[in-house]
């Protein structure tokens, strides 16, 4: 029973280690192809994933959850990691050393996002945690001859060291004061006990939420997120957007709706001050940016806050809001990165400007582009748009009894509207702008089927949102929240 | 046993004092790998096997061999360059720095003199006990971190890698 918890995990980490020693025996030439098989392998793994039932307890001595939670963010993360290895394949010819070895570290961290899904105990919480966030301080650094890839290794190596030292010391107090790492036994403990006793307690929470924040890159954690997005390689840009955050995510619900629930009125207000100030800030700090990465960076940050908005919330209504808005958001955010490898490969620059009359030079990455930046901002009948609005209902079901969300939807609503110029300029510069440069852009056939996978996702989820919906209302229900 | 404790004192003492006034740095390092063994040795007369074991697990095993590879991946290590004058101006600021942290582990030491009587023994550890809570407990959380292991040393491969073909 035990190995029938892990075995996805098993799978992506012996596909790695295989990987490795292929190629330190029989020198891989065409990394390409490698990495179109690698991702074919991981989709095959996903869909195996669909096969698998959910276990009703936790396992490995209460460590471990795989509950219908943990298996939605385990498919997410599948499908993701399939996803940026397609891109790994179109961009690996960008890559000077270690080609093979770049797609074996995607593998490895996959892996600990699928431990991650499932963590029900702060100690797995931090060996995963770290494992992921090892694999991110080598990939954002992959091409180390360009400055941005540096800086965007080093900034993310001092601050992921720094978040990982306060969330190891956070814990430390939790375990220290409550005497268990387990995240049921902890709820348990708090329950009895009078909460707000221990100021360590709060502490401790306080300094968990902070490692967290990093994760997701909600303010006042986020200000790695724009220089690392624009410098990082692609692929991991967009590993670090739909993998990273919503393991970040997937964690913080864990903690807060399991282990930390009885300490609600405390860290409540503080999350709804963060969703706020996040989706103040990335919303404005993407109006001025003229770099794609960069302003999706900012655009990240944002959205860390409309999601924030859901968990805020903390009713089943938002859980599964928030459930709902990763899975469309993990389909748009992978089409835009696809698009951005497709056509960087060829102009080599990320600026808004290079993607002006894309829609000549190849229609299918302008149309890709385009409808990401659309559901990105919300626009109906795309995906984001239903996502965006399972947010706000959530928020003012909770604002019935506690007017304070009043404002969090009011900050939201005023988000959105800003975001759109942000997201309407790069579709400007898509179709209503020329460019001297008229020569197509080739579209290798994967990353065709990658993009009308990803644009009938978001436009499949935006008219016919049911089965992500009742997935997403299916694995909210393991917090029992009303 | 006193025998034998002084042996391992002369020898720890011997280890660190070479590993700081050695000029080669890979010197430095076996000299510190010397000055670990003692500390373990140590751990051994004190009937702490566990602690032993890990300090050599650890700090050889790991530490040292962490820094020999730093070391063997950075030029200049014979220390021909730079500064010749090891006791400098500053050995002052070193002094009063040891004399703090000696005094601070004094201070806890004595302080813990009477509440380790105090306290009963707890069970002793053995190594098979902590065997079976790795690959029985906290076996998840174990082969995370080999995973973890194997992709910290890719990882630091890949990028020790670049830079060998950048200095061609």
């Amino acid at each position: 029973m035990n190995w029938y918890a892990i075995q996805l995990e098993c799978l992506l980490a012996i596909l790695a280690v295989v990987v490795l020693l292929t190629d330190a025996f029989r020198p891989v030439r065409d990394a390409r192809r490698i990495g179109l098989i690698l991702s074919a392998l991981v989709g095959l793994t996903l869909l195996y994933s669909f096969t698998m039932q959910p276990l009703g307890e936790a396992v490995f001595q209460g460590m471990y959850r795989l509950d219908t939670l943990a298996l939605f963010f385990k498919r997410l993360f599948l499908l993701a990691t399939a996803f940026v290895l397609l891109m790994s394949a179109e961009f690996v010819e960008r890559i000077e050393a270690g080609r093979v070895e770049f797609y074996v570290l995607l593998l490895l961290c996959a892996t600990g996002m699928l431990v991650l899904a499932s963590a029900n105990d702060f100690i797995l919480m931090f060996v995963a945690l770290e494992l992921v966030t090892i694999c991110f301080f080598v990939l954002t650094s992959y091409l180390r001859r360009q400055v941005p890839s540096l800086e965007a290794g080093t900034k993310y190596l001092i601050l992921g060291a720094l978040s990982s030292g306060l969330t190891v010391y956070g814990i430390a107090y939790l375990l220290g004061i409550t005497g268990t790492a387990n995240f049921e036994k902890l709820r348990a403990v708090l329950t009895e006990a009078p909460v707000g006793e221990a100021t360590g307690l709060w502490f401790g929470m306080v300094l968990v939420l902070a490692g967290l924040g990093f994760k997701i890159a909600s303010v006042p954690f986020q200000v790695w997120a724009p220089d690392v997005y624009q410098g990082a390689p692609t692929p991991v840009t967009a590993m670090l957007a739909v993998g990273s955050k919503a393991a970040g995510f997937v964690l913080l619900m864990r903690v807060l709706m399991t282990g930390l629930l009885p300490l609600e009125p405390v860290w409540g207000p503080v999350v709804l001050g963060l969703a706020g100030a996040s989706l103040v800030y990335g919303n404005l700090g993407a109006l001025p940016q003229r770099d794609i990465k960069r302003l999706l960076g900012y655009s990240s940050i944002g959205h860390a806050g409309y999601v924030l908005m859901g968990v805020a919330a903390v009713n089943a209504l938002g859980v599964a809001a928030v459930l709902f808005y990763h899975g469309q958001y993990a389909f748009t955010t992978l089409c835009a990165f696809l698009a951005i490898v497709a056509v960087t490969r060829v102009t080599g620059r990320d600026d808004i400007a290079s993607f002006a009359g894309l829609h000549r030079r190849a229609p299918i990455l302008g149309l890709a582009l385009f409808l990401a930046m659309m559901s990105l901002a919300g626009v109906p009948p795309l995906s984001g748009f239903f996502g965006k609005f399972q947010l706000f209902a959530a928020v003012i079901d909770r604002a019935q009894m506690d007017a304070r969300y009043y404002w969090l939807a009011g900050i939201g609503a005023a988000a959105v509207v800003v975001s759109l110029y942000f997201y309407l300029n790069v579709g400007r510069a898509i179709y209503m702008q020329s460019s001297d440069r008229t020569d197509a852009i080739p579209v290798s056939w994967p990353v065709r089927v990658g993009l009308w996978i990803c644009m009938g996702a978001m436009i499949g989820l935006g008219v016919y949102q049911r089965p992500l919906v009742d997935a997403a209302l299916q694995a909210a229900r393991v917090f029992g929240l009303e | 046993m006193t025998t034998a404790f002084w042996i391992i004192t002369i020898v720890t003492l011997l280890g660190a004092l070479l590993a700081v006034t050695l000029r080669n740095l890979v010197h430095c390092v076996l000299s510190l790998i010397l000055f670990f063994l003692g500390i373990a040795g140590h751990y051994f007369l004190l009937r702490a096997d566990f602690f032993g074991t890990v300090q050599i697990l650890i700090y050889i095993g790991a530490v040292a061999v962490l820094i020999l590879f730093a070391i063997m991946l950075t030029r200049n290590v014979t220390g021909e360059e730079g500064p010749r004058e090891i006791l400098g101006m500053k050995w002052w600021s070193g002094a009063v720095i040891a004399a703090l942290v000696a005094g601070v582990l004094l201070h806890a030491v004595r302080r813990d003199a009477t509440a380790a009587v105090a306290s009963s023994a707890p069970k002793p550890l053995s190594v098979a006990d902590l065997g079976r809570a790795l690959v029985g407990d906290w076996v998840v959380p174990f082969e995370g971190m080999a995973v973890l292991l194997t992709a910290a040393l890719i990882g630091a491969v890949v990028i020790a890698l670049e830079e060998v073909q950048r200095r061609r």
